[in-house]
Parts: C-alpha cells; sequence; structure tokens
C-alpha cells in the first residue's frame, strides 16, 4: 500500500514539474496573442 | 471614443472657423479574416471625426494594417494601406507587445504616414482609476506638411481674387498610457493641429483640438486589460509556481515513503 502511495506521489510530483514550465513558456505564450476575431469599436 | 470640448476647425460647409465646438472621433477596427494567420492579425480601421452639435463630418481616415499577433509591430504585408494608398507600415500599429519593456518604441502615424519615435516616460496611475498602474509614452510629430489645398485667397485673407496653394501642415504631441502587461492602450490624449500655410506663414486652422480617450472608454479598457493581464499572470507565474512547489514536495514525500518502506525493519539490523 504505501510503495503504491510513494509511486502515485512521485508520478505526480513529476507530472506538476513537468506541466510547470510548458505553462509557462508554451501555454502562456499561446494565451499571450491579439485575438484577431473581434470586431470592436472604440 | 477620443472627445474634445474646446476644438476649432475649419467648416467647409458654412465657409468658416468653428470654435469651441465639442467634436468627437470614433474609430471602428474589424478583424480581416481571410488575411489574418497564426502569426499576424490584419486590421480594418476606419475612423471619423464629428462636430457633434453640428453632426458635421469633419475628417475621416481608413487604413488596412497587418501586424504582429506578439510584438504588436505592422508587418507589411496584405496589402497595407491608409486612406485606400498603398502604404508600407512599421513601428507600433494599435498596441505594444504583451510584456511591456520601460524603454522608447516607434508607433506609426498615419497622417505622417511614417513610424516615429515614442519615448517611455515613465509609470503613472490611471486617471479615476486608483491602484491601476500605466506606462506611459508620449510621441511628438513635428509640424509636417501632409497635402496641398487650393484655397480661396479671400478665406486666408490674402489680396487678390481666386485660390492659392496651401501647404496643411499637421502636428501632433500623442499621449499613451499602456497597459504593461497585455500592451493595450488604456488611456489616449492627442493634441492635433492642422494648419493652412502659405509662404511660410500660417493663415488658417483647419483643426486643433486635444483629443482624451472618454471616461467610458477609458473604464472599458481598465476592465478588459485587468482580466486578461490576470489571467496571464495566473498562467504564466502564479501557477507555474505553486505547480513547482507542489510537484517538488509530493515528489520528496513519494521518495520518503519509498525509502521507509524499503528500509529493513529494526530486529532484522541487530
Amino acid at each position: 500500500m504505501r510503495r503504491t502511495v510513494a509511486t502515485v506521489c512521485i508520478a505526480f510530483g513529476v507530472f506538476c514539474l513537468v506541466l510547470a514550465p510548458l505553462l509557462r513558456y508554451w501555454v502562456a505564450e499561446t494565451f499571450m496573442k491579439t485575438p484577431w476575431t473581434t470586431t470592436r469599436r472604440r | 471614443m477620443n472627445r474634445s470640448e474646446d476644438a476649432t476647425y475649419f467648416n467647409v460647409e458654412e465657409m468658416e472657423v468653428i470654435e469651441g465646438a465639442t467634436v468627437e472621433a470614433h474609430t471602428t477596427l474589424r478583424a480581416d479574416v481571410r488575411a489574418s494567420t497564426d502569426e499576424i492579425v490584419v486590421w480594418d480601421e476606419f475612423r471619423w471625426v464629428k462636430d457633434v452639435d453640428r453632426d458635421f463630418g469633419i475628417l475621416s481616415t481608413t487604413r488596412h494594417t497587418a501586424h504582429d499577433r506578439v510584438t504588436g509591430e505592422a508587418v507589411d504585408c496584405c496589402g497595407s494601406s491608409v486612406n485606400e494608398e498603398s502604404t508600407p507600415q512599421s513601428g507600433q500599429a494599435f498596441k505594444w507587445p504583451f510584456l511591456v519593456e520601460q524603454r522608447d518604441y516607434e508607433f506609426f502615424d498615419s497622417t505622417v504616414r511614417e513610424a516615429l519615435p515614442i519615448a517611455f516616460e515613465g509609470v503613472e496611475e490611471v486617471d479615476g482609476h486608483p491602484g491601476v498602474e500605466a506606462y506611459k509614452f508620449v510621441q511628438v510629430v513635428e509640424p509636417t506638411v501632409v497635402e496641398t489645398r487650393e484655397i480661396p485667397r479671400s478665406l486666408l485673407g490674402l489680396d487678390g481674387e481666386g485660390d492659392v496653394t496651401a501647404d496643411i501642415v499637421y502636428s501632433n504631441t500623442r499621449t499613451y498610457w499602456i497597459d504593461p502587461i497585455t500592451g493595450s492602450p488604456l488611456d489616449l490624449s492627442e493634441e492635433q493641429r492642422r494648419v493652412a500655410v502659405v509662404d511660410g506663414e500660417e493663415r488658417l486652422v483647419m483643426f486643433e483640438a486635444t483629443m482624451d480617450f472618454t471616461d467610458e472608454t477609458v473604464a472599458e479598457r481598465v476592465e478588459s486589460a485587468v482580466d486578461s493581464g490576470e489571467k496571464i499572470v495566473l498562467i504564466r507565474s502564479t501557477l507555474p509556481v505553486v505547480l513547482l512547489a507542489v510537484g517538488g514536495g509530493v515528489v520528496l514525500l513519494g521518495l520518503l515513503l519509498y525509502l521507509a518502506r524499503t528500509r529493513p525493519p529494526a530486529h532484522a539490523r541487530t
């Protein structure tokens, strides 16, 4: 049981560690683009 | 929308200079979806200035501009034009890049049709929005001849009959307050001036006004920028830091659990 929990913890932790830079350098870059489907008046 | 409560302009219908007019500038932006790509966005801009009380159109400008979706810089492609005339464009087109730097940029002026320096002048709170900070940029467009026009001599106070060719000289001091995260303009003030000049002498004011974003326009822009900015900060900073901390902690916990499991019982070591 303890070994299963340890394995799950390590897997989840590695997932978080991989996701962090992906969010910062990939998702954020995708997000930081001017939309081109809008029409607006100002 | 920009507005001035004390504008001076030459009304060609009434053939007289109107002073103290309330003038509004409206801008419509429409995306040219077919010409836009993942890298660039192409916008059609239509801007018109009118005297509100007389319902009189003073100026209008059309502009077709491609700009980089990340940096906000104009890209010379896709039939860039100003007033239907092919016009290569460069510099910042409508906005600044995301994560604006505290440095001078170049900003395209569609009247002189040229990118000119716009200087970073510090960080300021947006007027009427306590706690909302913006980067202030100022561009000075020195007097520049932008067209020539035939004008009756009598209108310019010149002797003789008939028309005279006058230079239309344009100048502008443009101040932008830019959201540091999204690069969107939050507030704008333009001190515009167009005068008719003959033989180096100013003869007639064609347009003179300080055009400011209205309070409603500023409020809309602040709300939109704050909303987008919070999402960017969340995705770019907050969540990665939390994930690194949680990930590191959980991996450590897993390793401890694993080591505790594999360590031999105390009685086995004696």
